[in-house]
Protein backbone atom coordinates (compact mmCIF):
# COMPACT_ATOMS: atom_id res chain seq x y z
CA UNK A 1 0.00 0.00 0.00
CA UNK A 2 1.25 3.43 -0.97
CA UNK A 3 1.89 5.86 1.91
CA UNK A 4 2.28 9.84 2.66
CA UNK A 5 4.14 9.34 5.69
CA UNK A 6 7.68 10.30 4.52
CA UNK A 7 6.92 13.37 2.94
CA UNK A 8 4.61 14.31 6.16
CA UNK A 9 7.54 13.32 8.47
CA UNK A 10 9.72 15.38 6.46
CA UNK A 11 7.80 18.00 6.64
CA UNK A 12 7.36 17.92 10.23
CA UNK A 13 11.00 17.56 9.68
CA UNK A 14 11.15 14.79 12.45
CA UNK A 15 13.32 12.00 12.26
CA UNK A 16 11.80 8.16 11.97
CA UNK A 17 12.60 7.60 16.18
CA UNK A 18 10.96 11.29 16.18
CA UNK A 19 7.91 10.07 14.91
CA UNK A 20 7.90 6.67 16.06
CA UNK A 21 8.19 8.31 19.64
CA UNK A 22 4.96 10.44 19.13
CA UNK A 23 3.23 7.14 18.05
CA UNK A 24 4.26 4.96 21.00
CA UNK A 25 5.76 2.54 18.19
CA UNK A 26 9.70 1.44 17.45
CA UNK A 27 11.26 3.12 15.14
CA UNK A 28 11.69 0.19 12.80
CA UNK A 29 8.05 -0.15 12.56
CA UNK A 30 7.92 3.81 11.12
CA UNK A 31 10.42 2.48 8.53
CA UNK A 32 8.25 -0.42 7.86
CA UNK A 33 5.37 1.55 6.89
CA UNK A 34 7.22 4.28 5.10
CA UNK A 35 8.50 1.19 2.61
CA UNK A 36 5.67 -0.53 2.21
CA UNK A 37 6.21 -3.52 3.44
CA UNK A 38 4.09 -2.78 6.54
CA UNK A 39 0.02 -1.83 6.89
CA UNK A 40 -0.53 -0.50 9.99
CA UNK A 41 -3.25 -1.11 12.06
CA UNK A 42 -6.61 0.69 11.64
CA UNK A 43 -5.92 1.82 15.39
CA UNK A 44 -2.38 3.09 14.64
CA UNK A 45 -3.45 4.08 11.11
CA UNK A 46 -5.88 6.45 12.94
CA UNK A 47 -3.19 7.65 15.44
CA UNK A 48 -1.08 8.64 12.38
CA UNK A 49 -4.32 10.74 10.61
CA UNK A 50 -5.21 12.79 14.07
CA UNK A 51 -0.99 13.44 14.72
CA UNK A 52 -0.58 14.97 11.13
CA UNK A 53 -4.73 15.88 11.23
CA UNK A 54 -5.70 14.62 7.74
CA UNK A 55 -7.87 11.33 6.89
CA UNK A 56 -6.77 8.04 7.28
CA UNK A 57 -7.20 8.14 2.82
CA UNK A 58 -5.33 11.08 2.48
CA UNK A 59 -1.89 9.23 3.86
CA UNK A 60 -2.31 5.99 2.80
CA UNK A 61 -3.83 4.99 -0.42
CA UNK A 62 -4.55 1.18 -1.86
CA UNK A 63 -4.34 2.05 -5.53
CA UNK A 64 -8.34 1.15 -6.20
CA UNK A 65 -9.67 4.77 -4.94
CA UNK A 66 -12.93 5.26 -6.55
CA UNK A 67 -14.20 9.05 -7.35
CA UNK A 68 -17.53 10.02 -5.83
CA UNK A 69 -19.99 11.50 -8.05
CA UNK B 1 21.97 23.11 24.88
CA UNK B 2 23.25 20.16 25.77
CA UNK B 3 22.55 16.22 25.37
CA UNK B 4 21.55 16.26 28.62
CA UNK B 5 19.37 18.80 29.07
CA UNK B 6 17.77 17.85 25.69
CA UNK B 7 17.05 14.66 27.12
CA UNK B 8 15.37 15.85 30.55
CA UNK B 9 13.68 18.46 28.46
CA UNK B 10 12.24 17.04 25.61
CA UNK B 11 10.55 13.88 25.97
CA UNK B 12 10.75 13.52 21.85
CA UNK B 13 14.62 12.32 22.31
CA UNK B 14 14.91 8.51 21.48
CA UNK B 15 18.66 9.22 20.63
CA UNK B 16 19.40 9.85 24.42
CA UNK B 17 17.08 6.96 25.13
CA UNK B 18 19.52 4.73 23.22
CA UNK B 19 22.64 5.87 24.46
CA UNK B 20 21.39 5.27 27.25
CA UNK B 21 20.08 1.69 26.79
CA UNK B 22 22.89 1.09 24.89
CA UNK B 23 25.62 1.66 27.54
CA UNK B 24 23.14 -0.23 30.20
CA UNK B 25 23.38 -3.07 28.12
CA UNK B 26 26.91 -2.56 28.14
CA UNK B 27 27.42 -2.69 31.54
CA UNK B 28 25.51 -5.99 32.13
CA UNK B 29 27.76 -7.32 29.64
CA UNK B 30 30.52 -6.42 31.37
CA UNK B 31 28.94 -7.29 34.59
CA UNK B 32 28.58 -10.73 33.84
CA UNK B 33 32.07 -11.02 31.58
CA UNK B 34 34.09 -9.88 35.04
CA UNK B 35 31.40 -12.41 37.24
CA UNK B 36 32.22 -15.08 35.10
CA UNK B 37 35.89 -14.31 34.99
CA UNK B 38 36.17 -13.73 38.92
CA UNK B 39 34.39 -17.52 39.70
CA UNK B 40 37.18 -18.82 37.30
CA UNK B 41 39.85 -17.45 39.44
CA UNK B 42 38.18 -18.24 42.28
CA UNK B 43 37.76 -21.72 41.41
CA UNK B 44 41.25 -22.14 40.55
CA UNK B 45 42.31 -20.60 43.65
CA UNK B 46 39.88 -22.69 45.49
CA UNK B 47 41.65 -25.87 43.70
CA UNK B 48 44.56 -25.23 45.77
CA UNK B 49 42.35 -24.06 49.04
CA UNK B 50 43.92 -20.65 49.01
CA UNK B 51 40.20 -18.83 47.68
CA UNK B 52 39.60 -16.27 50.45
CA UNK B 53 35.45 -16.40 49.05
CA UNK B 54 33.67 -18.87 47.17
CA UNK B 55 33.54 -18.89 43.32
CA UNK B 56 29.96 -18.22 43.37
CA UNK B 57 29.78 -15.35 46.65
CA UNK B 58 33.09 -13.80 44.73
CA UNK B 59 31.39 -14.12 40.86
CA UNK B 60 28.09 -12.05 42.47
CA UNK B 61 30.51 -9.51 44.42
CA UNK B 62 32.23 -8.15 40.93
CA UNK B 63 28.72 -8.72 38.90
CA UNK B 64 26.63 -6.81 41.23
CA UNK B 65 29.17 -4.59 41.68
CA UNK B 66 29.85 -3.43 38.15
CA UNK B 67 26.30 -3.11 37.30
CA UNK B 68 26.11 -0.83 40.92
CA UNK B 69 28.95 0.99 38.98
CA UNK B 70 27.33 1.01 35.29
CA UNK B 71 23.61 2.27 37.05
CA UNK B 72 25.20 4.86 39.33
CA UNK B 73 27.18 6.40 35.61
CA UNK B 74 24.22 6.53 34.12
CA UNK B 75 21.86 7.70 37.00
CA UNK B 76 21.45 11.42 35.39
CA UNK B 77 20.46 9.81 31.89
CA UNK B 78 17.64 7.80 33.60
CA UNK B 79 15.58 10.94 33.32
CA UNK B 80 14.53 9.04 30.08
CA UNK B 81 12.71 6.51 31.79
CA UNK B 82 10.32 8.74 33.03
CA UNK B 83 9.91 10.54 29.80
CA UNK B 84 9.10 6.62 28.31
CA UNK B 85 5.75 5.83 27.65
CA UNK B 86 4.56 2.91 30.23
CA UNK B 87 4.25 0.73 27.08
CA UNK B 88 8.13 1.15 26.47
CA UNK B 89 8.84 1.25 30.02
CA UNK B 90 6.86 -2.48 30.11
CA UNK B 91 9.05 -3.63 26.87
CA UNK B 92 12.44 -2.53 28.51
CA UNK B 93 11.38 -4.25 31.84
CA UNK B 94 10.20 -7.67 30.38
CA UNK B 95 13.26 -7.92 28.28
CA UNK B 96 15.44 -7.07 31.32
CA UNK B 97 13.18 -9.38 32.99
CA UNK B 98 14.49 -12.17 30.72
CA UNK B 99 18.12 -11.54 31.10
CA UNK B 100 17.74 -11.75 35.00
CA UNK B 101 16.59 -15.29 34.18
CA UNK B 102 19.31 -16.27 32.33
CA UNK B 103 21.45 -14.82 34.82
CA UNK B 104 19.62 -16.54 37.19
CA UNK B 105 20.35 -20.01 35.44
CA UNK B 106 23.25 -18.83 34.86
CA UNK B 107 24.48 -18.49 38.13
CA UNK B 108 22.54 -21.86 39.03
CA UNK B 109 24.66 -23.20 37.20
CA UNK B 110 27.94 -22.15 38.30
CA UNK B 111 26.56 -22.88 41.75
CA UNK B 112 25.58 -26.60 41.48
CA UNK B 113 29.30 -28.62 40.79
CA UNK B 114 27.44 -31.51 40.42
CA UNK B 115 25.05 -29.67 37.64
CA UNK B 116 27.12 -30.31 34.71
CA UNK B 117 30.45 -31.06 33.23
CA UNK B 118 30.57 -28.19 30.59
CA UNK B 119 27.91 -25.74 29.39
CA UNK B 120 27.72 -27.76 26.23
CA UNK B 121 26.05 -30.12 27.98
CA UNK B 122 22.82 -27.98 28.59
CA UNK B 123 21.72 -28.81 25.05
CA UNK B 124 22.33 -32.44 25.29
CA UNK B 125 21.27 -35.36 27.44
CA UNK B 126 23.71 -35.28 30.11
CA UNK B 127 22.62 -36.29 33.31
CA UNK B 128 21.41 -33.39 35.73
CA UNK B 129 21.85 -32.63 39.31
CA UNK B 130 17.92 -32.53 40.82
CA UNK B 131 18.35 -29.63 42.62
CA UNK B 132 19.56 -27.57 38.87
CA UNK B 133 16.63 -28.91 37.24
CA UNK B 134 13.80 -28.04 39.89
CA UNK B 135 15.41 -24.63 39.96
CA UNK B 136 15.58 -24.17 36.04
CA UNK B 137 12.77 -25.26 35.31
CA UNK B 138 11.23 -23.75 37.75
CA UNK B 139 13.05 -20.03 36.62
CA UNK B 140 12.33 -20.64 32.98
CA UNK B 141 8.30 -21.59 33.45
CA UNK B 142 7.31 -19.08 35.94
CA UNK B 143 10.42 -16.21 35.41
CA UNK B 144 10.20 -16.67 31.67
CA UNK B 145 6.03 -16.58 31.42
CA UNK B 146 6.07 -13.84 33.48
CA UNK B 147 8.90 -12.04 31.26
CA UNK B 148 6.55 -12.95 28.07
CA UNK B 149 3.05 -12.16 29.03
CA UNK B 150 4.12 -8.94 30.09
CA UNK B 151 6.45 -8.57 26.74
CA UNK B 152 3.73 -9.45 24.45
CA UNK B 153 1.30 -6.77 26.49
CA UNK B 154 4.23 -4.03 25.37
CA UNK B 155 4.89 -4.64 22.14
CA UNK B 156 3.48 -2.97 18.96
CA UNK B 157 1.69 -3.86 15.78
CA UNK B 158 4.39 -4.49 13.88
CA UNK B 159 6.83 -6.65 16.44
CA UNK B 160 2.89 -8.64 17.22
CA UNK B 161 2.92 -9.63 13.68
CA UNK B 162 6.62 -10.43 13.44
CA UNK B 163 5.53 -12.91 16.23
CA UNK B 164 3.08 -14.04 14.69
CA UNK B 165 4.26 -14.90 11.19
CA UNK B 166 7.99 -16.46 13.49
CA UNK B 167 6.06 -18.26 15.65
CA UNK B 168 3.75 -19.85 12.72
CA UNK B 169 7.01 -20.85 10.61
CA UNK B 170 8.42 -22.21 14.25
CA UNK B 171 5.47 -24.41 14.72
CA UNK B 172 5.66 -25.66 11.07
CA UNK B 173 9.64 -26.27 11.44
CA UNK B 174 8.29 -28.56 14.36
CA UNK B 175 5.63 -30.33 13.37
CA UNK B 176 6.87 -31.14 9.57
CA UNK B 177 9.57 -32.89 10.26
CA UNK B 178 8.75 -33.88 13.80
CA UNK B 179 6.57 -36.97 12.33
CA UNK B 180 8.55 -37.67 9.32
CA UNK B 181 11.72 -38.39 11.51
CA UNK B 182 9.55 -40.52 13.72
CA UNK B 183 8.37 -43.17 10.81
CA UNK B 184 11.69 -43.24 9.64
CA UNK B 185 13.20 -44.24 13.03
CA UNK B 186 10.08 -46.61 13.08
CA UNK B 187 11.39 -48.37 9.65
CA UNK B 188 15.27 -48.39 10.80
CA UNK B 189 15.83 -45.63 8.62
CA UNK B 190 17.05 -42.67 10.71
CA UNK B 191 18.43 -42.71 14.60
CA UNK B 192 15.61 -42.45 17.49
CA UNK B 193 14.28 -38.54 17.69
CA UNK B 194 15.66 -35.99 19.47
CA UNK B 195 13.44 -33.36 20.65
CA UNK B 196 16.28 -31.24 21.63
CA UNK B 197 17.25 -30.97 17.83
CA UNK B 198 13.61 -30.36 16.91
CA UNK B 199 13.43 -27.80 19.79
CA UNK B 200 16.53 -26.16 18.11
CA UNK B 201 15.17 -26.14 14.30
CA UNK B 202 11.92 -24.88 15.65
CA UNK B 203 13.70 -22.05 17.72
CA UNK B 204 16.01 -20.78 14.53
CA UNK B 205 13.18 -20.90 12.21
CA UNK B 206 11.44 -18.57 14.66
CA UNK B 207 14.56 -16.18 15.18
CA UNK B 208 15.12 -16.04 11.30
CA UNK B 209 11.86 -15.24 10.31
CA UNK B 210 11.43 -12.76 13.49
CA UNK B 211 14.49 -11.00 12.75
CA UNK B 212 13.99 -10.96 9.07
CA UNK B 213 10.28 -9.01 9.59
CA UNK B 214 11.24 -7.10 12.45
CA UNK B 215 14.39 -5.95 11.21
CA UNK B 216 14.08 -6.08 7.08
Amino acid sequence: MNNKLKILRATHNWSQAELADRLDVSRQAVNAIETGKYDPSLPLAFKLARLFGMQIEEIFDDGHGEKRD
Amino acid sequence: MTAMERSVTDPHKPESTRNALGWLLGGLIAAIFFAGAAAGFLTTLAEDGTAPISPVLGAAVVGLAISAASIMMLAPSFSTWQTMSARRRLYWGSICGSGVVGFGIAVLLVSDENALESVADLTNNAPLSPNFALAAAALWTVGLGAACLAYHRAIDDHEERAWLWAGLAGWYAFIIPAPAWWVLHRAAIAPPVDAMILFLISLLVNAIVWLRLKFR
